[in-house]
């Protein structure tokens, strides 16, 4: 083996640079990373820049701002950016709110609460759209919602739940909790169940009641979590597509069915593409925000 | 494991062997479920056995294909031999420089196809096109909900406003279905209603267009909450579950309720008349060749099929879909069907044609933000209309 080293450092006298060799040192670590670098650059990096030079191209080929202007200008736009950011804030309240007290019910680990989780979690298996047709069950004006309430003589007339704006967020905000809150459940049990039984013992010697204990131990040492069940469902709610579209159809637009709408049925990719610039801008200022309020470390922990 | 591989190998080989053997035809066609089950248990595996090929049929929506077929263009690979598109949507198809000329196909059409319809192929006195399925909306209602209520289906506007109130003033909640959801299903029926109105569907300022929205703002009140919703594939549930009592839509959804819900109390006729006359759009599709296609020869051969007599027929009986074949009549459809075919008839003799422009992608934009904020908003037409008058006055300058 000996004189192989010995070739090796005839032929190649800078391997011994300095800078050679940290290279050297880093090159597994490059080469393992380099097809997730060329996964993220061709499907995520090349697409988002196509998207936004498509967004500053008019159907003519000029450069300018125009599909931005002819977006912001149209009747429904500010609508979908308001509907977007009703939705988002509306839904993550309520799943993180109910994927919270579940998780809270279910973190002993016994047999049984094994099998209610599992049942917790088939929502989430459910795809999307499926999900979207057995909500317009529900929800339709002779949907079982309005069949149940009957029954039980809480209305006479059938509710029409997306025939206003605000019930129609309303409606598409408890349709999509019905369907993520277990992802959120999840992240906050495996939280849950890292926070050391210790300290509630401890608290409990020391007389702390249960809501002290929820507030003094859980809520802090659940933020890393609670940070991270934000960030994931939040990107998530502001895309909110299938769901709005198969309940309200277009009387409740939102930023990505805006887009939808703008290139498959009106045929304008620019202004498709400037829609979705623009819903790309809102999620990372909307990150960037919360980073900012609950702290950097949350991530990075 | 070394015989496991040579299998493997063995069956490698012969797939490459059959799939080199058996040339394979793309189809995209924008049917509803029930359509797609007839066309491929039916209609497509005869068309395999007869050419000896593979048929590779995909739902690709009128509003997707342009987009489609230009993407592939760009790539240099045309996937798609032959497409079936809505008849309103060829312009841009034309202009874009993605169909083939289809004169070699035009000697080869029977003289049973209806010339009105072969007309609909040329663009620019050039054929493009050729017909495929002619289809035009018929009115379904509920025909126990109406002898409930002592109701006679109506057959002009002012009964139409009548029936509307009667139901939501007895039901609480309106009956009459609009198809209200946007897109294609409410600009054609808007075209319709504004042509029965005496209007011009492109003029926003004449008054005849004007009367129109003015009435569908009188209806408002009166219409089932479910047209905020309804398109075409949903004005079938909405009957279906009784959420709906009147509404208009294309035949396809006979054979869905009587036969699938069992809803063998919806009838059809029709429709209504407006101030101006009764009004049908000649809808449906026609087929094209993509420049570039691969298997052109056997895309000319399933245009061939398609507009055969065996295949008409099928179409007719199974689906009540309108025949583009003189030859092949409404009494050959089964027994239940009958009075459906009957109603497709009538609605057919009081059908128009679309006018094909080349801004039908933003005349659809207007359309719908008229329908959108005249019916679901309350706005009132004498706000809406005007400036959508001028951008329309603008387009069709431009054109």
């Amino acid at each position: 083996m000996k004189w192989r080293h010995h070739s090796l450092t005839l032929a190649l006298p800078a391997f011994h640079t300095p800078r050679l060799r940290s290279l050297t040192r880093y090159a597994g670590l490059c080469l393992g990373l380099a097809p997730l670098t060329l996964y993220l650059a061709a499907l995520t990096i090349v697409p988002v820049v196509s998207t936004l030079l498509l967004s500053l191209q008019s159907p003519q080929g000029d450069w300018g701002l125009g599909a931005y202007r002819a977006i912001i200008s149209h009747y429904q736009f500010g609508e979908a950016v308001a509907n977007t950011l009703l939705v988002t804030a509306l839904g993550l309240s309520l799943e993180l709110a109910l994927g919270l007290a579940a998780a809270l019910a279910l973190t002993e680990r016994r047999r049984a609460l094994g099998w209610i989780r599992i049942a917790l979690l088939v929502p989430l298996g459910v795809p999307t759209i499926v999900a979207a047709s057995a909500m317009r069950y529900v929800f339709g004006t002779v949907g079982y919602l309005n069949e149940v309430l009957y029954r039980l003589g809480v209305i006479d007339l059938p509710i029409d739940w997306t025939g206003s704006r605000w019930l129609a967020v309303v409606t598409v905000a408890v349709a999509d909790a019905w369907k993520v809150t277990p992802l959120v459940m999840l992240i906050l049990l495996a939280g849950l169940q890292a926070i050391p039984r210790q300290l509630y013992e401890a608290a409990h010697t020391d007389g702390a009641t249960p809501w002290q204990q929820f507030r003094r131990i859980t809520l802090p040492l659940l933020r890393p979590a609670i940070t991270m069940a934000l960030i994931v469902r939040g990107v998530d709610a502001f895309r909110i597509f299938a769901l709005p579209l198969a309940l309200t159809g277009r009387n409740l637009p939102v930023l990505s069915t805006y887009a939808y709408v703008e290139y498959l049925e009106y045929g304008n990719p620019h202004t498709a593409a400037a829609s979705s610039t623009l819903l790309l801008m809102m999620i990372l200022v909307a990150v960037a925000a919360y980073l900012k309020l609950a702290g950097h470390e949350e991530v990075l922990r | 494991m070394r015989w496991l591989f040579v299998v493997l190998g063995i069956l490698a080989m012969l797939s490459t062997w059959t799939a080199a053997e058996e040339p394979a035809l793309t189809v995209t066609m924008r049917l509803a479920e029930a359509e797609w089950e007839v066309m491929r248990r039916d209609i497509l595996p005869t068309f395999e056995i007869l050419c000896a090929c593979k048929v590779r049929a995909i739902d690709v929506p009128p509003e997707a294909l342009v987009q489609r077929l230009r993407a592939m263009q760009q790539a240099g690979r045309m996937d798609i031999d032959l497409f079936a598109q809505d008849n309103m949507r060829l312009q841009e198809l034309v202009d874009a420089g993605l169909v083939s000329s289809l004169t070699d196909a035009e000697s080869k059409m029977s003289d049973s196809v209806y010339p009105a319809l072969q007309a609909a192929g040329v663009i620019d006195e050039q054929r493009y096109f050729v017909p495929f399925r002619p289809n035009v909306q018929i009115t379904y209602y509920n025909a126990d909900k109406f002898a409930e209520y002592d109701l006679q289906p109506p057959r002009t506007w002012p009964e139409l406003l009548v029936v509307a109130r009667a139901f939501s003033e007895r039901d609480g909640m309106g009956r009459v279905l609009f198809k209200g959801a946007g897109g294609a299903p409410t600009t054609t029926q808007l075209y319709e209603w504004i042509v029965a109105g005496g209007g011009d569907p492109f003029d926003f300022a004449h008054p005849g267009t004007v009367a129109t929205f003015e009435f569908l703002a009188s209806l408002r009140p009166y219409l089932s909450p479910e047209s905020r919703r309804a398109k075409w594939d949903t004005t079938n549930d909405a009957l279906a579950q009784d959420a709906a009592f009147l509404a208009q839509n294309w035949p396809f959804g006979v054979p869905l309720l009587v036969k699938d819900y069992g809803k063998t109390t919806i009838r059809t006729y029709s429709g209504w008349a407006g101030p101006a006359r009764q009004a049908h759009v000649i809808g449906g599709d026609v087929l094209g060749i993509p420049v570039g296609a691969r298997n052109r020869r056997l895309a000319l051969a399933m245009i061939q099929f398609l507009q055969s007599h065996m295949v008409q027929e099928a179409l007719t009986e199974r689906l009540g879909w309108p025949s583009l074949r003189s030859d092949v009549r409404a009494s050959t459809t089964e027994a239940w069907m009958r009075p459906h075919a009957e109603a497709v008839q009538e609605a057919l003799s009081h059908g128009v044609f679309r006018a094909n422009v080349g801004y039908w992608a933003d005349y659809e934009r207007l359309a719908n933000e008229a329908v959108q904020r005249i019916l679901w908003r309350a706005e009132a037409p004498a706000t809406v209309l005007p400036p959508l008058a001028e951008r329309l006055d603008a387009l069709r300058k431009r054109e």
